[in-house]
Parts: C-alpha cells; structure tokens; sequence
C-alpha cells in the first residue's frame, strides 16, 4: 500500500482506513475535488471505482480535468509543490498495481527498446534480472517484430505506433493490475487507432488486468470502453455515459460494423454536444487554499532549498541504488558522464590550458623592464592553480556540464519519462537522481583536475619560453607538496572542490528532476543552476578567503 | 521542511564549522628548530630537536659539507619542498682550538726575492744598487795612505747565500744555520782595488729583526809591502766606513712585518716578529715569519680559530716581494677587525640596511624593513676545495608591519684565485640564509623565498664583489711606501697578485708582491 502515502495526504481524507486492503475492485475514489491554487475547482466530488478486468474510459473537453486525474494518482508531490489542493473522502489504490502509459509513450531515450522492456521487467516483481528473450517476448505480445528487442535498436527510431505498443508492451512487463492510458491514440492514424484498442481489449482479457484510458478519441473509446464516463465541464464532476444501454467495447468481437458506425456518431454527437454548451465554461471559483505565510515563505524557498534535500536523498539511495540495481546506475552514471565529462572535454581542456598559459604569461609581464620574469614565475609557481582552478573549473562545468545535465533531466520530465518511471514503480530519486548526482559529482572532480591540468600544461608553455627548469615540478609543488605557508591555500583549493563537487551535483539534480510542465521550464532551470551554482561558487570563495587569508 | 532538507542544511552547516576548524589545524608544520648550541666551542656542538611530524624530511647538514675542524661552523635543518623549494633554519657556533692571544703564533711571513735583492746587475730599484749608490757616497772622500783617494765601487752584488754554498765564508761567519746575506763589493782606489764580502746573518730578537755583520775583505797590491798595508788597516776599516747602517736598514725594511694599520677609532691591526727563524733559500729568496698581535674580546672564549701552520706558496718567478698569510693569520685579522667593531661599523657604514630599505623597488613591493647588521661572531675564512670561503654569522632585527623578528644571517663569500701570474681574482656570494628567532632558542625559517630569490641572483654579485675585493688589495699593498727614518730610500709596492696554497685541510693567502726601491 504504498501509493496510499503518495497519493494522499492523511489530513485531508477524515476518517478513511489508509494502507488497507481494496474493498472493491483494484481502483475506488469517493469525493474527490481538485482545486488551483487560486480556488477554482476542477474536478469536484468524483467517484469511481474500476473491478478487476474492467475498462473505463474517461472522457471531456480540454481543461476539463483529465490530466489533472491522472497526475492525482502519479504526480500527487508536483500537484501539492505547484499549489493544488487534493482532498478525497476515500481513495483507495494499490499504488504498487498501478501503471501508466503516458502521452506518446514516453520510452526512455537514454535505454534502447530492449532496454525499455527490461528496466520494467527488473522493476516488476522479485527483481528478478529479465530471461533472454523476455523481452522480445513482450514485444511479440503487443505485436510488434521481436528483432526490435536487439540491443542498440533505438527508440527514437520507432514510428508512433510503434512508440505506444511499445510503452503498452512496458508497462504490461512490469506486471501492473492497473493500466492508466493517457491519450494513448495521439498522433496514430485510424488504423492504428484501432489496432491500439484490440491491443488493450486483448491484453486486458488475457492478463486479467483493468486499464483507465483518457482520450479524446471517440474511435478508440468506443473500441475499448466497458464503461465511458464524461468529466463535464458543466458541474466538473464525472458522469457515466450510456450507462444503461453501453455494449461494451466495440473491438470485441461481436460487435458488427453498423453498431460500431451508429456509437461512434452518437458519442461523439453527445461529446460535441456538451462541448458546444460548456466547453467554454471556466471552473468554478472557490476559496483559495488558505496558506500561511510560513507556507508561502517555505515554497518560494524550496528552489533553494531543495538541492540539499536532494543531496541528502542521493546520498541514502545511492549505496542502494549501486549495489541493487548497478546496470541501471551504470546505464544512468555513464549516460551523465558522458554529458558532464566526455562530450566537453575538449573545450575544459582548451580553456583550461588557455587561461593557465595567459594567467602566467600576464603575470610573468606584470614586472616590468628589468624585472626576470622566471623570477616572478618561480614566486608565483603552482599557486594560481591552486588559487583559480576551483572557482574557474566549477562556473565552466555549471555552464558546460551542469547544464547538459540539468536539460537532459528536465527533457525526461517534459517528455513524461520521469513519470513513467513512476508508473513503472521505479524510484526516480534512486534510478535517476542519485547515478547522476554522484556521477555529476565525480565528473566535476574529475574535469577540476583535468582544469587544473590544462593551467599546468598552459603555464609549462610559459616557463618554456622563459627556459625555467623543472618546470613541471615547480608548477605542481603548490598541488602536490605545498611549503608549510601554503598548505592552507591547497586545503583550501580542495575544500572548494569538494563543496562545489556535491553542491553543484545536487542542484544540477534538483533544478533538473523538478517538474517541467513546459519547455521553458527546461531553461528555467538550466539558467536558474547556472545562477544558484555560482552565488554557491561565490559563497564558499568568500568564505574560505576570509577564513584562510582573514585569520 | 523536510528531514532531507534540513539534514542537507545541516551538513553544509558542518562542512562550513569543519572547514573552519580544519584551516586552524592544518596550516603545514614550521620547520621549528628548538637549537641547543653554545656560541663557542671547543668542538662542535650544536644540538636541535624538530617537530615529530617533520622528523622523517629534515636534513641535517653541516657547512655544505665543509671538512671539520676549527672554525666558524652551522649546522642547517632542511626540508624540501617539490619544485625546488626548500626550508632551512641553522645556527653557527665558533669551534676551537683557538689562537692565544699570549703565545702568538707565526701565521705569516714575508718573503724578499733575490731579484729585489740584486738582479745580477746592482740595478737601481734594487737593494744592491742602492747599496751601490750608498757606498759610493760613503766613501766619496775616503782615501788612506797607500791606498790612495777612492775612485770607484765595482761588482756590487747581494745574494741570499747558505754556507753550504759558500764554505769560504764559513771561517768568517761561524755559523748561519738559516742563511744569511752575501753582500760583496770591489771598492778600487788609487792604487789598490779592494774586494769586500759582507755577511748579514739574521738574528731576529724577541720584537725586531737584526743583523749580525760579518766582513771579510782582502787587499791585492800583489806585493809584500802593500799586503802589510792591508794587514795593517783590515776589513773593519771599510766594514766601519761602508755604510753598514744603511745595508741593515735596507734589508730589515725589505723583511720587515707589515707595519701597523691603524683602524678609524685609534685601533691598530699589530704584526709581530714572533721569534722563528727567517728561511732563506741559496740565490732564490728569503723569508722572515711573522704573527698578528690579537687582544681580547668582551666574551674572553671568543677567539679566532687555530689551524696551524698551512702550506704556502712560492714565489711567483717575476714578483720582487711577497706575503704568506696562513688562514691563522687571516682569521686573527679578522678577529681583530670584528673585536674591534671594524666590521660592524664598516658594514653600517656601507648601509646594507638603509640600501634595502630605501630601495625603491622595496619600498613599492616589500613590507619588511631591516635593522643595521652586526656580526654575532667573527668572521672565519676556511679552505673549501682549491678556495676560500669566507664565513659570518650576524644578526638582524627584521621589520614586517608591527612584527619585528631577529633574524640570524648566514652569509658567505667565495674566493677563487688564479693560477701563478694571472691577476684574476673572483669573489662570490657562496652562501646567504636567514633564520629567525620565534625565541631566543627556537629557529623558524623565513622569508625564505625571497633569500633564495637574493640567493639565486648570486652571480649577479659577482662582478660587484670581486670588483670590491680587489679594490680591497689594492688599498692595502698598491703604492704602500716602506721605510724607516734616516733610510735613503723606500720600499714601493705597485701590484699585489693573491692566490691560495692549500693541503691537509688547512690553506695559506699567497700574495705577489712587484715591488722596487725607490729614493
């Protein structure tokens, strides 16, 4: 029962039983209400409830609060953090039973499709590592070609059909009771509309499992539908449609193509009718949520707060996470080094070098006439390494590295990704947040010591020309054994790396994995790492200066 | 705010407390010397604990190696830092025997040529043409019956003579076990030419040279009468006559110590007959030893060093003089020099500390500020290969903002000396560290890179002091006039060519002297 906890909040739900087992059925909502955070109702008193083997198919206009139902059961955290107010009399779910096909599919692109198959098969019950073969077994069962499940086949190459019986093919692998269809038919071709409608009526037969679709899609709700229901937008409660004299799904068999014909007219004239009475029709206004200013305070500072909680999460699971699952966190840390350390290693590697040789070749001109320039060198030795390759390594890494990071987790989340991972039952703090914090973190000490490298190798260049022997020696003496009077400096230097090593893993983390309910979100993000990293740059440079030079 | 939060905030809380902590503690370990060390020593003795954690990198060194014995030695702690960086801390200590100022001992000696002496031709400039030139006007107006009036003095020559190469002398002379001088002359009168041999047997008393004058002269009238003449009137007459007056004082000016140099504030650097025997070798040159007079320092154990007798050097085939002053006899000097406070009011006079602290570039760039500088302990010069490094230990109060430390300076001077006959002299900086006092008793390195960066501009100083030492010489012996009253003529010295003897751990300053008579 471990959803109950996520989905709902104790407070709100008065005397309901949570964690017990279902009276009914795998799914029951008793009075559910859904406001904005300015008041305004959305869904309000709904009940439903689904038995075993049964489908459903939840129907409205836009805005009438389709969507908000399904992040009610998977985004229950986001509703609450963006404001929403979610109160149920009863709501009850075996949140472990219940999974989700999102919009589009929502495979991962970081696994290809065998990889997709199996993340869901090695989440599904007892671990257990997937059987050769079991995943294109899968494939198979939804109709797809088995040779898609070769490794490396990508899923970027699949066509959108083949996307969604894909997802269908995945979250069927992970052997959930309950499939939640969001707008499964975007983007298909009527053919395949249908194809996707006696996929999930057969599935559903054969596995003994309950599906909730959410359309707008007449064709495949009459397909699948044992029960239609309409979220109006006249009173935003949900309504059963037809409910004395529904078939059931047409793509059953038994169903002739006239009764088909005659269903699909009248479904969709009684859609369009009360689209064209209330589809314009705003949700009613209530009472905003009363939030205290503690409340509000405490929102606008979960952004900065948040990287901490994330460290400290990332932290616990990612022991966990290595020794539990280490080809997921293999697969997530070398996709995340790849983009940290890999991809931009060129550019540290030339900045790095262009700034050591400049900062020592200024340095070593800021004499004078008549002033040896190997002797300033000689005085200065490794300590503008040790001096500027932290702060400098850490901006260039948030900008270069942190933010090839930042996007690529915000892209799993606009694309849904995140919440498939959800409804797969696979800990997106632990498959995601804490392989790409630690290998963010491990990158970045990684590219400060290629940084700090690169100003070696660039002041080499100088003390070169300037025919200054053991060079490398003298260049590294400040890192590698500091005189008594600069061993400070060094601890410091590495102080910093470590500071900025996990701080800005865990913003990176943090402002990457937060919802992105659009694109500029994304960016949002990114710029708002870039910007958090270096006050946290800035900080901890004061700082240490003050504490080190200060005393 | 959730756990995790505020967990996270709380180990960032930590990290900044740790960091704190961690920057009080780990600061590197100082090399802090605690030195146990006499300033004076019979032997060296010089003892320094280091902190345990350094214990495994410290180095001890003494002197660069430098070979023990007596002298001014330092012990040095050192530890290495990568890229060529290294800490140091040391302490010297003057290490005995020393020298007694009661029992002088003969540390130099001066050495005449035969050249001087006669080149073969009783040329002027030489002690046997002013011989001449004095014996012919001594006996301008002699002339005795028969011998008639004096016309002429013939066939001066002075020789450098041992009796082993003279057995006709030895019925005359008796005995000159350490030689003595051969001086013979033909003085032709009217009717008689008389040949004259002079010996001048040194015999140095307890605080001057002399000489014991023998003569033996014979007349050759080849004819009875006239060899009852010579009978009759003898050598002595002309011994007497022949200015044997001016012939000593000639030969005890050439052989003389060096004479007294008065020091500004009325001091005097002494130099002594000190009673060993002159050496003179048959026709080449002879020597008479000598000793520096040294007094007694505020602290009575300070003394200079003694090493003993050192090789020396020969004679360079062209110079007319020379000097050879044992490293005991430079070290007495420079004893007397620092006892004296010579030294340190040189050194303040020459205003290294006002030179640094008015240095521009100092005043822009450096925040410390130095003291006058004061030698702790005499310098020492040791023999170091085929040179001479001249040691000092001083002190020096060192300014930074409002801190001011004492710092103990080590500095040393290399002197490299050409080969015979080459004026070339060079003068190094061969060593310069500094150690500062935490106490009286702990030594902690400072500004150690900026001595090193002074340090490793030493041969930027090169042409500077060797240039100085030279000037030096030069104002010691160039156009030092020698001379006693009442003598007709002086010893000039025009050029002085140093070089080193050195053997068995010990060493000897030969100096070349050109030098001539001159009236």
């Amino acid at each position: 029962m471990l959803g109950w906890a996520i989905v709902c909040n104790r407070a709100d739900v008065g005397d309901v039983s949570w964690g017990s087992r279902l009276r009914s059925g795998v799914l029951s909502v008793k009075g559910l209400r859904v406001a904005l955070p300015d008041g305004r109702v959305l869904i309000d008193n709904v009940d439903l409830a689904i038995a075993p083997g049964e489908v459903i198919v939840l129907l409205g206009g836009s805005g009438a609060g389709k969507s908000t139902f399904a992040r009610v059961l998977f985004e229950r955290d986001e509703l609450d953090a963006a404001g929403f107010d979610v109160v149920s009399a009863e709501l009850d779910l075996d949140r472990e039973q219940l999974g989700l096909v999102p919009q589009r599919g929502a495979l991962f692109d970081h696994l290809d499709v065998r990889g997709n198959l199996e993340l869901a098969l090695r989440h599904a019950e007892g671990d257990a590592a997937p059987k050769e073969g079991e995943a294109a077994d899968w494939l198979a069962r939804v109709g797809l070609d088995p040779k898609l499940a070769e490794p490396g086949t990508p899923v970027t190459g699949l066509s959108g059909g083949q996307a969604q019986r894909v997802a269908v093919a995945r979250v069927l692998a992970s052997r959930r009771k309950l499939l939640f269809l969001d707008e499964p038919s975007v983007g298909l071709d009527p053919h395949r509309v249908r194809m996707l409608a006696r996929l999930i009526r057969e599935q559903v037969k054969a596995l003994g499992i309950s599906a909730i679709v959410v359309t707008h899609d007449v064709a495949l709700a009459a397909g699948v539908a044992d029960k239609l229901y309409l979220l109006s937008l006249a009173d935003r409660k949900l309504e059963q449609m037809f409910a004395d004299r529904w078939p059931g799904a047409l793509e059953d068999p038994g169903h002739s193509a006239e009764e088909r014909g005659q269903w699909l007219v009248e479904l969709e004239a009684a859609l369009v009718d009360h689209l064209e009475e209330h589809g314009d029709r705003k949700p009613p206004a209530g009472p905003p949520k009363p939030r205290g200013a503690l409340t509000k305070f405490a929102r606008r500072l979960d952004p900065l707060i948040a990287p901490f909680r994330v460290a400290m999460l990332s932290l616990v699971r990612a022991p966990k996470q290595l020794f539990a699952h280490p080809k997921d966190f293999a697969i997530v840390a070398r996709r995340v080094l790849a983009q940290t350390l890999l991809r931009p290693l060129p550019f540290y590697l030339i900045v790095s070098t262009l700034i050591g040789y400049t900062v020592l070749y200024v340095i070593s001109r800021v004499g004078g006439a008549g002033v040896r320039p190997d002797a300033l060198l000689r005085q200065i030795g490794g300590s503008y390494v040790v001096a500027l390759a932290p702060a400098l390594s850490a901006l260039l890494f948030v900008a270069a590295s942190g933010s090839a990071t930042n996007a690529w987790l915000g892209s799993m989340g606009l694309t849904k990704q995140t919440l498939a991972l959800d409804a797969l039952g696979v800990d997106r703090k632990a498959y995601l947040w804490a392989p790409a914090w630690l290998a963010t973190g491990l990158a970045f000490l990684a590219v400060s010591a290629i940084f700090a490298l690169g100003m070696i190798a660039g002041g080499l260049l100088v003390c070169r020309s300037y025919g200054v022997p053991h060079a490398w020696e003298l260049l590294t003496g400040d890192l590698f054994d500091p005189r008594p009077e600069r061993v400070a400096y060094a601890l410091r230097a590495g102080f910093l790396v470590w500071m900025y090593a996990w701080g800005i893993a865990s913003d990176v983390v943090a402002k990457g994995g937060a919802p992105k309910p659009e694109a500029d979100a994304v960016t949002r993000g990114m710029t708002a790492s870039v910007v958090a990293c270096t006050l946290w740059v800035v900080a901890w440079e004061l700082f240490t200066v003050v504490v080190v030079f200060g005393g | 705010m959730k756990p995790a939060t505020s967990i996270g905030l709380a180990v960032v809380a930590a990290h900044a407390v740790g960091f704190v902590a961690l920057a009080a503690r780990c600061h590197g370990t100082d090399l802090a010397v605690e030195v146990a060390a006499a300033d004076v020593s019979p032997v060296l003795a010089i003892e320094g604990g280091v902190p345990p954690e350094l214990e495994a990198r410290v180095v001890e060194t003494l002197d660069d190696d430098a070979p023990p014995g007596p002298g001014l030695h330092r012990k040095r702690w050192s530890v290495s830092y990568r890229g060529g960086f290294a800490r140091s801390v040391g302490t010297a200590q003057l290490v005995g025997p020393f020298q007694d100022p009661l029992a002088e001992a003969c540390s130099g000696r001066v050495v005449v040529s035969q050249r001087l002496l006669d080149d073969g031709k009783a040329s002027p400039g030489t002690i046997a043409g002013e011989l001449k030139g004095i014996l012919t006007q001594e006996l301008a107006d002699a002339g005795e019956f028969p011998i008639g009036d004096f016309e002429r003095v013939e066939d001066v020559s002075l020789r450098w003579s041992r009796l082993e190469w003279h057995p006709e002398d030895r019925a005359a002379i008796g005995v000159a076990p350490d030689g003595y001088v051969r001086a013979s002359v033909r003085v032709v009168f009217q009717r008689v030419d008389i040949p004259l041999v002079i010996a001048l047997v040194p015999a140095p008393a307890a605080s001057e040279l002399g000489f014991r004058i023998v003569t033996r002269a014979g007349l050759a009238f080849d004819n009875r009468v006239a060899q009852f003449i010579s009978d009759k009137l003898g050598g002595d007459w002309l011994a007497t006559k022949l200015a044997r007056r001016q012939l000593d004082g000639l030969l005890v000016t050439a052989l003389a110590p060096p004479p007294p140099f008065e020091l500004p504030g009325g001091e005097m650097l002494r130099f002594a007959y000190c009673g060993e025997p002159a050496e003179i070798i048959e026709g080449t040159s002879g020597a008479l030893p000598f000793s520096v007079q040294i007094g007694t320092a505020k602290n009575p154990k300070i003394l200079p060093p003694k090493r003993g007798k050192a090789p020396r050097g020969s004679l360079a085939p062209n110079a007319a003089m020379a000097l050879d002053l044992d490293l005991d006899a430079l070290n007495a000097l420079l004893y007397e020099l620092w006892r004296t406070g010579f030294l340190d009011r040189q050194l303040a006079e020459a205003g290294l500390d006002r030179r640094f602290n008015e240095d521009p570039i100092v005043q822009e760039f450096l925040t410390i500020r130095l003291s006058p500088v004061t030698l702790a302990l005499p310098p020492v010069i040791a023999p170091r290969g085929g040179t001479l490094r001249l040691s000092a230990d001083a002190r020096v109060t060192i300014t930074d903002g409002n801190a001011s430390t004492i710092g103990r300076v080590w500095g040393g001077l290399d002197f490299a000396f050409a080969p015979v006959g080459v004026a070339a002299t060079n003068v190094d900086l061969g060593a310069l560290e500094l150690s500062c006092e935490r106490t009286a008793t702990t030594l902690v390195p400072c500004y150690a890179d900026l001595v090193d960066a002074i340090r490793g501009r030493g041969a930027d100083f090169h042409g500077a002091l060797t240039t100085v030492f030279t000037k030096l010489l030069d104002d010691l012996f160039v156009e030092r006039r020698l001379g006693a009253s009442g003598l007709p003529a002086e010893l000039v010295i025009r050029r002085a060519v140093p070089r080193v003897t050195a053997g068995g751990g010990n060493a000897s300053l030969h100096l070349d002297l050109e030098a001539t008579l001159q009236k």
